[in-house]
């Protein structure tokens, strides 16, 4: 069931990535020169730290807090999210389509990305290239290039597709009245 | 096999969070519980280990894979988390409650935000964390300035 009132910056998003970046800012313009990226909103703390901001990738928001900010001091001993760069490493990197692998890699790269894994093609039908950003975080930029059933991905790689004809079921679930909202 | 497709396919957005969980399958079982995750696909290899799973939560998708040495490392390894993943829903204070009873940790109790939603955070099982969020009023980015003062620049 929707809720009443419609969010102003993110019509229909459920899940947004909350990225923890100790100097947001220049995250902020990293992210426009690699990805293109939109900013959508700031909030900025008088000494210029950046305790909330909201970009946008194409169609994906994504939300950005400096840790070290004021905002986030209290809650900091109780398990909030610190910059990759202070964790050394993180468990949460970001799977990004775009419609250009190859060029968006190398503006990333050009933009101070280090680059993880070279662009090629793989066997699940994306041409993908690894990168670890300037802040950290990790991104696998893709470009679907051809349909492949999972079943034939999985026999490659002596794996098992667990629950095949379920991503149909999701697909007839979200064009179902009403659906792609949480009814918890 | 078709050759035409979408380099971005249809039915997701564009960027996709991608965890790493030590034990993913219990990690599956707990999202499913814990938020009414949907799997809609696992690539599990013969011993279990899950090399990449797609779960649906509300319209987005989150994707999950074991903890693989020298590929991808764990909350538990690391010792925290880098990125939180926010999650809006209809009805947070049911959600939180069902998360909790499953063995999510409340980090941050609920409570109402200036900004015009309520939220909590929680810690899962297996270190990721969580803010859950039900939006409830629009607040404009002029409305959002007065109520925050002088202690932040909005724009």
């Amino acid at each position: 069931m929707p809720a009443k009132a419609k969010h102003p910056r993110d019509a229909a998003q459920s899940i947004t990535p909350f990225l923890s970046i100790s100097d947001a800012t220049r995250a902020i313009d990293f992210y426009k020169k690699a990805f293109g990226a939109v900013e959508l909103l700031r909030m900025e703390e008088p000494d210029g730290k950046v305790s909330h901001a909201q970009i946008a990738i194409g169609n994906s928001r994504l939300m950005i807090s400096d840790p070290t900010s004021e905002h986030t001091a209290e809650y900091r001993t109780r398990g909030w999210a610190r910059d990759p760069r202070m964790l050394g490493g993180t468990p949460v990197s970001f799977y990004l389509y775009v419609a250009d692998v190859d060029s968006v890699f190398r503006r990333a790269l050009a933009a101070g990305a280090k680059q993880r894994d070279p662009v090629e093609d793989k066997e699940w039908g994306d041409r993908i290239g690894g990168i670890v950003d300037p802040f950290g975080h990790v991104w696998f930029i893709a470009t679907r290039q051809r349909a492949v059933r999972d079943e034939d991905v999985a026999a490659k790689r002596n794996a098992r597709v667990v629950v095949p004809g379920a991503r149909k079921a999701a697909r007839r679930a979200r064009r179902a009245p009403g659906a792609g909202r949480m009814s918890s | 096999m078709a050759t035409n497709v979408n380099p971005i396919p249809e039915g997701q957005h564009q960027a996709t969070p991608y965890l790493c969980a030590r034990d993913a399958a219990r990690a599956i079982d707990f999202y499913k519980k814990a938020f009414g995750a949907i799997e809609t696909m696992r690539m599990a290899a013969p011993d279990g280990k899950i090399g990449h799973a797609d779960l649906k939560i509300g319209d987005a998708v989150i994707m999950l894979a074991d903890e693989y040495p020298g590929h991808n490392r764990s909350p538990q390894e690391l010792g925290g988390t880098s990125v939180m993943i926010h999650l809006y829903v209809a009805n947070v204070d049911a959600f939180c409650a069902r998360a909790v009873e499953a063995g999510a940790k409340l980090i941050r109790p609920l409570e109402d935000q200036f900004y015009g939603d309520r939220i909590c955070v929680l810690g899962d099982p297996f270190g990721h964390v969580w803010m859950i969020a039900t939006h409830k009023e629009d607040v404009s980015t002029a409305e959002l300035q007065k109520r925050v003062g002088d202690s932040y620049r909005v724009s």
